[in-house]
């Protein structure tokens, strides 16, 4: 899964806790679940991402960054540290067919987004535009 | 980091700092007590982080109290290692750092004094093994729980 990471969330390639959290009234993380892409490689999987949001009319931030997660590692991850059963649900909407939601994170939601930040490797970092 | 107790100058700085924030009003004058206080780059970031907003404007603009609280903060120890920053869907300003050789803590400032903390921290001689706390508390309670990990700040 691929979660956007905005400008301000993401600084000396490092993706911030925050940008795992949710915005205010939201109740799911919006993400993207790559294998509905059906790209060869991440990277390739990325590079459809990319397009796709653009061309959904959504505007990628120039700093902005897309962090890769495995989805077991993180629902393990999270339930075995804080006890918290993370949900992912395959959301799509028009032009956007790996949108998906992650559910489950809003009890211990600084505790979760910050496992989910430390899981972000160096080599599951994309620039958000190229 | 807090091995050795701060100088009579440096005691009076914070105090002036302390005042001075008292004093403003707005985002760009926090950010001026901050530059005042030495921290340039954390200055820096935070106007580029305030810059961002015209590119972003669905976005929740940097909250102020939050800002003013993450200050305060900034000026319990002028030898603080630099916290990364960024600002959260809330507006919060959030402060983080990494740790050597794996961990991460992380800070997320409420318009008052509450702050929201989560780390993972390294076991001593723990191998790969890490500490886990998070909750929320004052801003110096947090400063307390956090200050023993910071001399593990990976500063590269």
């Amino acid at each position: 899964m691929s979660r956007y990471c905005r400008p301000r969330v993401f600084e000396d390639g490092r993706v911030k806790p925050d940008a795992f959290c949710l915005r205010p009234g939201e109740d799911y993380l919006s993400l993207h679940w790559l294998e509905f892409l059906g790209a060869r490689s991440q990277a390739d999987a990325v590079d459809q991402l990319r397009a796709s949001m653009t061309g959904t009319g959504f505007k990628l931030g120039r700093n902005g960054c897309f962090a890769v997660l495995r989805v077991g590692q993180a629902k393990a991850v999270v339930s075995d540290i804080a006890g918290i059963e993370l949900i992912l649900e395959h959301m799509p909407v028009e032009n956007d067919p790996a949108h998906s939601g992650m559910f489950g994170s809003q009890l211990h939601e600084l505790a979760v987004a910050t496992e989910l930040a430390f899981l972000v490797t160096d080599d599951d970092i994309y620039p958000a535009r190229i | 980091m807090s091995e050795s107790q701060p100088t009579a100058e440096a005691r009076q700085q914070v105090a002036d700092c302390r005042a001075a924030l008292e004093a403003v009003q707005t985002r760009d004058e926090i950010i001026a007590v901050v530059r005042r206080f030495g921290l340039e780059r954390i200055a820096d970031r935070l106007d580029y982080l305030i810059e961002l907003e015209a590119e972003e404007p669905d976005q929740e603009p940097m909250d102020i109290g939050s800002l003013r609280s993450a200050t305060e903060f900034l000026l319990r120890d002028p030898r603080m290692p630099r916290p990364g920053i960024g600002v959260g869907p809330d507006g919060m300003v959030g402060f983080d750092w990494r740790l050597q050789p794996t961990g991460i803590i992380a800070l997320s400032f409420d318009s008052a004094d509450l702050v929201n903390y989560a780390a993972i921290v390294p076991v001593p001689s723990g191998g790969d093994e890490h500490r886990r706390f998070s909750g929320a508390s004052q801003r110096a309670d947090a400063f307390d729980k956090i200050v023993p990990f910071l001399s593990q700040v990976d500063t590269h």
